[in-house]
């Protein structure tokens, strides 16, 4: 398992290494952002630990940049910074989890190994299909770049079309992952939302298969 | 319970809305103004229309006085023609027989009393439906004259008119009031799109402003001022997030570094050289964090107005020699050299030595630390101020790091990073300001950095006289640093005479520096 540590404080990037490599783990010490940027996309690690308060680019930067160049590997944000809005950032720039200094070596790496079970599949933080692009965290929807208005109900059902683009939906599924219990299934609210969403992205947005259910077209 | 009841209704009277205040309290005016005006109207009509009532008759009994002039009553007298609204009748005085009349006024109109009091000068009766004026007439006996004038038409004008202000002037009065209500109401409907604005204002950067009306009227006035508090509160709000980021990474780091120490060297089968090289860090970090909280809690200190002063006057010269002769082994060690200039000043300052030492410290040994070259310790004199400079031969400042160089955790390369907390010229800003004085940073056109106090000057006698008296209170720090005091000058801690580090500046010292 190989691990990138990116942290500018010296002595901490060192003592870091070595509770890693004491776990049998390979590391790589980057010390600053750019440095992190090269070493992230050469290889691809199994988890990087990332301090966020570095030289020249921060790590929410660092973050952001890595993920826009599909780099997938699990991210741990280590931060002075305890405050909400502070961590809530981190985690929309596309980190995985957040750790507050000091820190235990023990939480350290038990959060490591819980990140490299789930393993680095692609989890962009905004959903990009066809035209159309979705930023779950400031609830916005794109169309060739020209902002859509949607309701809370059209853009929770378009995300659940974007996160399984191409698929057959069934109504079923639909109501299940976008309305709660209360709603009955007899109803036609999913005609009525599928039919404001084709009037916002077109017509050909959204596929009817016949006696199957809806499919966003990619 | 009188008391309470006007209390009670003021009360009350507070929580109206604005705008319907303004409409009740013009509306009132209104009312009083209208009442009064309609009331003036009323009794101006009325004696026009008596004085008109007056004048007919007078003239009418002119006129028939001449017709009946001289005649003799036993004669017959001839019959009174009838003229427009007007009666008339004329009356013996003895026995009140009517003599003559205008057609259908054959009985008498007044007592013989009334008539025989109208024999002297005319006079004026006011009937229920009628005006009479009664005047004596040349007949031959002396009869009197009545005409009259029906009180109808007047009667009949004033109800039109007291119709007219009653009805037309309360809806007039409210027409006004609409009025008066709407404008009110556009007028402050920027005031309320701005409270409405201002509920949703989190002080969060970049955040929004109030709408700002069109007009250029004392609302907009009113808008751009708060719009201006808000930019400077939300600056306020970023700096001292920024601090609290900075001063929480500052802490935390080496926290977490002595965490992490102290947890391996726990681990077992540590052997007794790692327990040491664990410990020896802690111990660093320790130090580290020892100085930062005391850097901050000195700056906090200054900042509150709380550093006690202990200020004698001091001669410039000697504070710049005990700075050299303070420096001067350690600049030695790294190859460097401190030049002191402009030797032979006579200015004096107020100062507390010790902090004013330490300041100057921070300065050169920063200038050692980053700086190259020979370091020049220099004294400008400007009019009542005395400027005293540390140059070097260095790289000099980052542009972008000059205008922020005082703020505290400024950096100037970030990349320098857990070198130092970047507080050094933060408490060199704090002790010149406890003095009166300022600080300042530019480089020099040379290259290199100047950084320096500047410090109000003492004036020549007192500072000759008092000199020369406080002279036991300098030795300290010329002597020796200063002794412990509480509170401490916290940064830096002069070097030791004696075996300097061999890589001065020492850790310590160095933390506190520019960098």
């Amino acid at each position: 398992m190989r691990v990138l540590v990116v942290e500018d404080e010296p002595k901490l990037a060192s003592l870091l290494s070595e509770g890693l490599r004491r776990q049998g783990m390979a590391v790589d010490i980057a010390g600053d952002g750019p440095g992190a940027l090269v070493a992230a996309t050469a290889t691809r690690y199994d988890c990087i630990v990332l301090d966020v308060m570095l030289p020249g680019i921060d790590g929410f930067e660092v973050c952001r940049r890595l993920r826009a160049q599909s780099v997938w590997s699990p991210m741990l944000m280590l931060t002075a910074r305890d405050e909400i809005e502070d961590r809530v950032r981190g985690l929309d720039s596309g980190a995985d989890d957040y750790l507050v200094k000091p820190f235990s070596s023990e939480e350290l790496l038990a959060r490591i190994r819980a990140l490299v079970r789930r393993g680095g599949p692609p989890r962009p933080t905004r959903l990009v299909v066809g035209q159309v692009t979705l930023d779950p965290a400031s609830r916005e929807v794109w169309r060739n770049g020209e902002p859509l208005g949607l309701t809370a109900r059209e853009f929770a059902l378009l995300e659940t079309f974007m996160r399984r683009p191409g698929e057959v939906l069934s109504r079923y599924e639909l109501l299940e992952h976008v309305w709660d219990g209360a709603y009955e299934n007899r109803s036609n609210v999913i005609e009525v939302y599928v039919g404001y969403l084709r009037d916002k992205l077109g017509r050909e947005a959204i596929e009817t298969v016949r006696g199957a259910g809806y499919r966003l077209t990619p | 319970m009188s008391a309470a009841l006007p209390e009670t209704l003021d009360r009350r009277w507070q929580k109206v809305p604005f705008r319907a205040r303004l409409t009740l309290g013009f509306a009132g005016a209104m009312v009083i103004l209208f009442g009064g005006l309609a009331l003036l109207l009323h009794v101006l009509v009325e004696h026009s229309l008596d004085q008109q009532i007056d004048r007919s008759l007078q003239t009418r009994a002119v006129d028939i006085g001449t017709l009946v002039d001289g005649r003799r009553v036993r004669d017959g007298l001839p019959s009174l023609p009838d003229s427009g609204g007007t009666f008339a009748q004329i009356l013996e005085p003895h026995g009140g027989r009517v003599v003559a009349e205008t057609s259908g006024h054959e009985r008498p109109l007044v007592s013989v009393a009334q008539v025989r009091s109208a024999l002297i000068q005319p006079r004026l009766i006011n009937q229920r439906s009628a005006r009479l004026r009664l005047s004596p007439v040349n007949t031959r006996p002396r009869t009197v004259l009545i005409v009259g004038s029906s009180l109808d038409q007047r009667a009949h004008t004033l109800t039109i008119l007291s119709d007219l202000l009653f009805v037309g002037g309360p809806a007039l009065l409210l027409l006004t009031c609409l009025a008066g209500y709407i404008l009110a109401a556009r007028a402050l409907a920027p005031v309320e799109k701005m409270s409405a604005q201002a509920a949703r204002i989190s002080g969060a950067p970049g955040g929004k402003r109030l709408p700002i009306p069109q007009a250029h009227d004392e609302i907009r006035r009113l808008g751009d001022t708060l719009n201006d508090l808000l930019t400077r509160v939300e600056e306020a709000l970023a700096r001292e997030r920024s601090f609290v980021a900075d001063a929480s990474h500052e802490l935390r780091t080496p926290l977490a570094v002595l965490k992490l120490e102290l947890e391996f060297a726990l681990r077992a089968g540590a052997n007794p050289a790692e327990l040491q090289g664990r410990v020896r860090s802690a111990a660093e970090e320790v130090d580290r964090l020892t100085k930062i909280a005391e850097d901050l809690l000195f700056i906090a200190r200054v900042d509150g107005g709380r550093l006690p002063l202990e200020r004698h006057p001091a001669s410039v010269e000697e504070l710049l020699d005990a700075v050299v002769e303070r420096f001067d082994t350690p600049a030695r060690l790294l190859g460097r050299r401190l030049v002191r200039e402009g030797a032979g000043t006579r200015a004096h300052v107020s100062v507390d030595v010790s902090w004013i030492t330490q300041a100057l410290g921070n300065l050169v040994s920063n200038a050692l630390r980053y700086g190259d070259g020979a370091v020049n310790v220099a004294v400008l004199e400007r009019g009542s101020e005395v400027e005293l400079h540390v140059c070097d031969h260095g790289p000099g400042f980052d542009q972008a790091f000059l205008s922020c160089a005082f703020e505290r955790f400024a950096r100037a390369d970030p990349a320098r990073a857990g070198v130092g907390a970047g507080l050094g010229l933060s408490i060199v800003r704090a002790v010149a300001e406890a003095h009166g004085g300022s600080a300042g940073a530019r480089n020099r056109a040379g290259g290199g950095a100047d950084v320096w106090i500047s410090l109000p000057r003492l004036r020549e006698g007192t500072a000759a006289g008092a000199a020369g008296a406080a002279a036991p209170a300098q030795s300290p720090w010329t002597a020796s640093p200063p002794g412990p005091r509480s509170p401490s000058p916290p940064s830096p801690s002069p070097p030791s005479p004696s075996p300097p580090s061999p890589s001065p500046p020492s850790p310590t010292t160095g933390r506190t520096v520019r960098q």
